[in-house]
């Protein structure tokens, strides 16, 4: 049975449907740490 | 090829007519098949040879599947158990073939966050909140709460470290709010660009019908909300006889304040905040970000004529490449404007204190103690731009393939 898969394989794997899987997108839920700019405004206006 | 049936994990299937999302939510490793390539897996899940899944497929949809090249995708997808045969699935079972996961922990704490009277809580929370704020407009969100004390020191402290908790807690509500579905979730420390986040690792709600995805995905902007609330709520509390704000008060409003902007800066969808996933749902996309890139790295390599570097576009979904269309050239001017922010504000600022600080040194006028708000600000503010570079260059160590 195998022997047969293989062969089968071998001579038509040209026409045989080849099932494309793509990857699922990864989901990374996010909270900024910071705002840089707008802590940097904020003490540049304060040091003056 | 196993002439017997094969061994599969336990996997979930999210049928979505033109696709089936399947994956592991153990291991967090998901495909998006074909629906015939869907049926096929069903069928080796149930227990069918290859050989004999092969042969049904070719009477369901009248042409024959490459049927290796097939386990071998199942195989990439960590989707076969470890010698890929029945024999070695986790309960010993033969027929069936499939290995169980564990549900994971705090799954009812999740539930009981989201149940109907923690919502009634929630809502009465954020209306005591609005309504001190219209007893006593002082109490409102605004920018000048931010300087809640003269001493900036304080300020920046308050602002870089009372934060943290609540960072904390924005992650905790993804967290269980995925949790809550049995989803295996997970925070971490990562890096959109520049700016340092903490993040929740939700990838199992790829197989989560998308109605229920929303919840998960704005949880975090909730935790925010009421965070705000609930501080705006104990500056009201601690307020004296005389109607005035205790310094401890208006610190809660400063921390308040700062937590609304988190909010706002979700707005940053390019840099795959949590409105970047509200969008892509809506939407309908399975991973518009990584087709976005390729399409611009693919119009880059073809007016350089490197057409051997271009990303095979077979593989993108339909639906990202339609909407990559308009939202790639939004994510290119997004990432092009904030590294205009660093480049043209931030590292001036930042070369501005430098300054400042270096004229304190040198000159005996300056109180020492302006000296060091200036110098402990700027070692925050580069030491968090350090730690994201760090996280950066971890990041793309990891995506080497080994």
């Amino acid at each position: 049975m195998a022997q047969i898969a293989t062969e089968t394989s071998t001579s038509t794997s040209t026409e045989m449907k080849k099932i494309v899987v793509r990857k699922a997108g990864a989901v990374r839920l996010t909270r900024l740490c910071n705002n840089y700019c707008y802590g940097m405004c904020c003490c540049a206006e304060f040091l003056g | 090829m196993p002439t017997g049936p094969v061994a599969l994990h336990d996997l979930r299937y999210l049928d979505e007519g033109d696709r089936v999302v399947v994956g592991r939510t153990d291991c967090d490793s998901y495909g998006v098949f074909p629906p015939d390539g869907a049926a096929l897996l069903r069928e080796l899940a149930g227990g069918r040879a290859p050989q004999d899944a092969a042969v049904w497929y070719t009477d369901r949809y009248g042409e024959p599947v490459d049927i290796d090249e097939f386990l071998d995708t199942l195989r990439d997808l960590d989707f076969l158990s470890a010698d890929g045969s029945a024999d070695g699935s986790a309960d010993g079972s033969a027929d069936g073939a499939v290995a169980h996961a564990a549900p994971p922990r705090w799954q009812k704490l999740g539930a009981a966050l989201f149940s109907p009277l923690a919502w009634a809580c929630y809502a009465a929370l954020v209306v005591a909140a609005v309504a001190v704020c219209v007893a006593d407009p002082r109490l409102a969100p605004t920018r000048g709460n931010v300087f809640f004390t003269d001493y900036l020191l304080i300020v920046e402290l308050t602002i870089l470290f009372g934060q943290l908790p609540f960072v904390v807690l924005h992650e905790l509500f993804h967290l269980l709010a995925g949790r809550r579905l049995g989803l295996h979730s997970s925070m971490h420390l990562g890096h959109r660009l520049y700016f340092l986040v903490a993040e929740t690792k939700l990838d199992g709600l790829v197989v989560v019908p998308r109605r229920q995805r929303y919840l998960p995905i704005l949880a975090g902007v909730v935790a925010d909300v009421l965070t705000a609330s609930a501080l705006t709520v104990v500056a009201w509390l601690t307020r004296h006889p005389d109607g005035t704000v205790p310094v401890a008060g208006r610190a809660c409003l400063a921390v308040a304040f700062m937590t609304l902007l988190g909010i706002l800066a979700q707005l940053y969808f390019f840099l795959r905040t949590d409105v970047y996933h509200l969008i892509t749902t809506v939407l309908g996309c399975v991973d518009l970000h990584t087709t976005a890139r390729e399409l611009l790295h693919n119009r880059m390599w073809r007016l350089l004529g490197r057409t051997d570097r271009l990303a095979d576009e077979t593989r993108w979904d339909p639906r990202d490449r339609a909407v990559a269309r308009w939202y790639a050239p939004l994510y290119a001017i997004g990432y092009a404007a904030m590294l205009a922010v660093l480049v043209f504000i931030a590292l001036p600022l930042a070369w501005h204190f430098l300054g400042t600080a270096v004229a304190a040194v040198t000159d005996p006028a300056v109180p020492a103690a302006r000296f060091w708000d200036a110098l402990l600000f700027l070692v925050a503010s580069v030491g968090q731009l350090v730690l994201a570079a760090a996280l950066a260059v971890r990041d793309r160590r990891r995506s080497r393939p080994s």
